[in-house]
């Protein structure tokens, strides 16, 4: 993944967990917009963010629109 | 002007300005800058998020004014850009991308080889592709052959403000492009955004020119200012280059001789 | 609109949030005009920015193109602190280092130059004294400088003080003038009750708040500003961390390699009298990362070596690293709020040790008489709700 990292980096999953969960538990608020999740570099788009589960050992990227060119 | 539109992917602008949202002094200066700029499409980056109560998002302040056309900057691979503009569609629900994938690090020069594939996977994914590349006919035709919605050669290294290093070669891929041509990178100072709209360019990206000039609101007024000059210069159609002189007023009824 | 004739300010309960040089010294003022004042800081006072800070007083040679709003706060400010360093000195029995032999800024090569004259130029057009040098003036005034510079500017009205020890003075004052100051007090939020403030919620780890009583708050956290909870929507305060990595290096104080605050194009060099040299600074927009990173400290060694070559023989005595509070257009926030009793002191982003007499001044003013000062009123939180741009 060539995401330049914020002050977090990405998250590793440890135990299968829903996305919202996943999220809430890393400080961020699901219904936060424009906000875009990925595991293991594929969309997860947000309407199943209440319903995918992410495994042990996946690597979640969230990401936001950020200051560009 | 009104009547003098520019149309990307079948969507209409009446600014010919794009700017980036990237190395301004502080949030204000960038809000106030993109303003001034007049300018309706906004560029970002994808970038993990912060999660830091304190910063304030850009995208928040500037989401519902503007369309934000979200970039690959970053990317050196064609899969890398794939998933980042999926990302930037999720996020911003838009299925337009600024597709950048640099080659070299020093001049940050285009990959052509892997823009042409990247161009071709995304256009098929259904994505408006807008890629930035290099001042050359031969990559600018390929891509608009590929299917990309306009093409955005540059006129010097991102960043370098030293305008249009090949105008030649800019004025080549306007005559022949059947896309618009979005002159993208290395733009200084206004003379430069004049001369690209004087050569036929539909329109004009920058960012640094006005993110770090002493004053970017007093930059973003003249860019502005200088978009819709050369594009009037260009519509009006300019006197030609000659190498002697011509006198403006009549030789006739001449007082003594 | 903001009236604390009720309850009466001589029988008001004013608690000051933040324990640095900007609520400290809001907090000496008051205590002097016999106010019962309390200033709670989540750490120990003076810990954070005000620890950090190079304590430039650059009124004049440190004024940017889109900060020209701040030139007559800054400058007021600069006016003010001769005697607001002698009278905490008298007070305390603790001297704040205030010096005022002039600032230089140097250009290394030619397009240093060409960016120094053009700094001189928005210098001139604001009339600041501040004179053009040539490469040989400048050595002559700082012989250890590289010797290959091009030019400088000298700004004879700017200089310095020692900001750990105003810290540490101020905090020796609030006690002297009656202040309650509690150290390790973190506060989690203003209680607001009908548009007007009740007190403050103090932080007890694994249990509720505290609540703590007063008719008039002061927000002065610093870069912590948009934290507290409490404050409506509308007037959550637009004040994010502004990392910036410094260090210090020790010279010879008998035989020191500078003796003016020196801005060099990629650092700035502040020799104290004992001997330390303080360079500084980055800025990074990192959040509250704490890392002193490689390439901070290589990027503040290369700056201060091509300025000044003789740093290779000194000692590294400190490195450490801390938070402007930066809103979002970098100038500060002062004034009041639209929550009656809430007064607002700070983003001050790297202005703070130059602000602090004029803010504690202002601020004093504004709860006293209970009228904004002309000063401040260009730094009201309004202008982040207001829709026009201007350029």
């Amino acid at each position: 993944m060539s995401l330049k990292p914020g002050p977090g980096g990405a998250i590793s999953v440890e135990s299968p967990e829903v996305v919202t969960a996943l999220l809430r538990r890393h400080g961020i608020d699901p219904a936060v917009r424009y906000l875009a999740v990925a595991v293991n570099g594929a969309v997860v788009r947000r309407s199943d963010w209440a319903s995918y589960v992410a495994q042990a050992g996946d690597i979640v990227e969230v990401v936001r629109p950020f200051q560009g060119g | 002007m009104s009547d003098d539109l520019l149309t990307i992917a079948g969507r209409s602008f009446a600014s010919r300005l794009l700017i980036g949202t990237a190395g301004y002094p502080n949030q204000q200066t960038m809000l106030d800058a993109v303003a001034l700029s007049g300018a309706e499409i906004v560029t970002a980056s994808i970038r993990r998020i912060s999660l830091d109560p304190y910063s304030e998002s850009m995208v928040d302040l500037l989401g519902d004014r503007y369309r934000i056309l979200p970039n690959t900057a970053g990317c050196a691979t064609v899969k890398d850009a794939i998933l980042t503009a999926e990302l930037g569609r999720e996020a911003l629900e838009t299925n337009w991308i600024k597709l950048e994938i640099i080659g070299d690090r020093e001049t940050l020069y285009p990959d052509a080889v892997q823009l042409l594939a990247a161009t071709e996977e995304l256009v098929k994914l259904g994505f408006i592709v807008l890629p930035y590349c290099n001042d050359d006919l031969v990559t600018c035709l390929k891509l608009a052959d590929l299917g990309a919605a306009a093409v955005m050669p540059l006129g010097s290294p991102i960043g370098s403000g030293r305008g249009i290093a090949n105008p030649i070669a800019i004025e080549q891929i306007v005559r022949r492009s059947p896309v618009p041509v979005i002159l993208d990178a290395g733009i200084g100072t206004a003379s430069d955004a004049a001369l690209a709209m004087e050569l036929g360019c539909g329109a004009v990206l920058l960012n640094t020119a006005v993110a770090k000039a002493d004053n970017p609101r007093l930059m973003a007024r003249a860019m502005r200012a200088a978009v819709e000059a050369g594009r009037l210069a260009y519509r009006a159609g300019r006197i030609p280059q000659k190498r002697h002189a011509e006198a403006s007023s009549p030789q006739l009824g001449l007082i003594g001789s | 609109m903001f009236n604390i004739s009720k309850p009466g300010v001589s029988a008001a309960r004013i608690a000051v949030i933040g324990g640095g040089v900007v609520g400290l010294s809001i907090a000496w003022r008051l205590g002097q005009q016999g106010l019962a004042v309390a200033v709670f800081e989540a750490g120990a006072c003076g810990r954070e920015a005000s620890w950090a800070a190079a304590g430039m007083l650059a009124a004049q040679i440190e004024t940017e193109p889109t900060e020209e709003g701040l030139l007559p706060l800054a400058r007021e400010s600069q006016r003010l602190w001769p005697d607001f360093a002698v009278e905490l000195e008298r007070a305390t029995g603790i001297a704040v280092g205030f010096r005022d032999e002039g600032t230089m800024m140097v250009a290394l090569t030619r397009d240093d130059a060409e960016k120094l004259r053009f700094t001189h130029d928005l210098h001139r057009r604001m009339d600041l004294p501040i004179s053009w040098l040539s490469a040989a003036e400048v050595l002559a005034r700082e012989p250890h400088l590289n010797p290959r510079l091009s030019g400088g500017l000298f700004s004879p009205l700017d200089g310095q003080v020692d900001n750990r020890l105003v810290a540490q003075a101020l905090v020796a004052a609030c006690r002297k003038a009656g202040c309650d100051i509690r150290e390790n007090s973190p506060v989690d939020g203003v209680e607001i009750v009908d548009g007007r403030v009740t007190g403050l919620q103090l932080h007890r780890p694994d249990q509720d708040p505290i609540f703590h009583p007063a008719d008039i708050v002061v927000m002065a956290a610093g870069a912590w500003s948009r934290g507290i909870k409490g404050l409506p929507a509308r007037s959550r305060l637009p004040v994010r961390p502004v990392k910036g990595q410094m260090l210090a290096l020790r010279m010879d104080p008998a035989a020191p390699l500078l003796r003016h605050v020196v801005w060099a194009p990629n650092c700035y060099l502040v020799p104290r009298r004992d001997g330390r040299l303080i360079v500084g600074a980055t800025t990074e927009e990192r959040g509250f990362d704490r890392t002193q990173t490689a390439g901070g400290m290589l990027a503040l060694l290369d700056g201060a070596w091509r300025a000044l070559p003789g740093i290779e023989e000194l000692a590294v005595d400190e490195f450490w690293c801390g938070f402007r509070p930066g809103s979002r257009d970098d100038l500060p926030i002062l004034g009041m709020s639209d929550t009656e009793g809430l007064i607002l002191a700070t983003g001050h982003h790297r202005n703070g040790i130059l602000l602090t007499p004029i803010t504690a001044q202002t601020i004093v003013a504004a709860i006293v008489s209970g009228r904004i000062p002309e000063l401040i009123r260009p730094f009201a939180l309004d202008r982040f709700q207001a829709a026009a741009v201007s350029a």
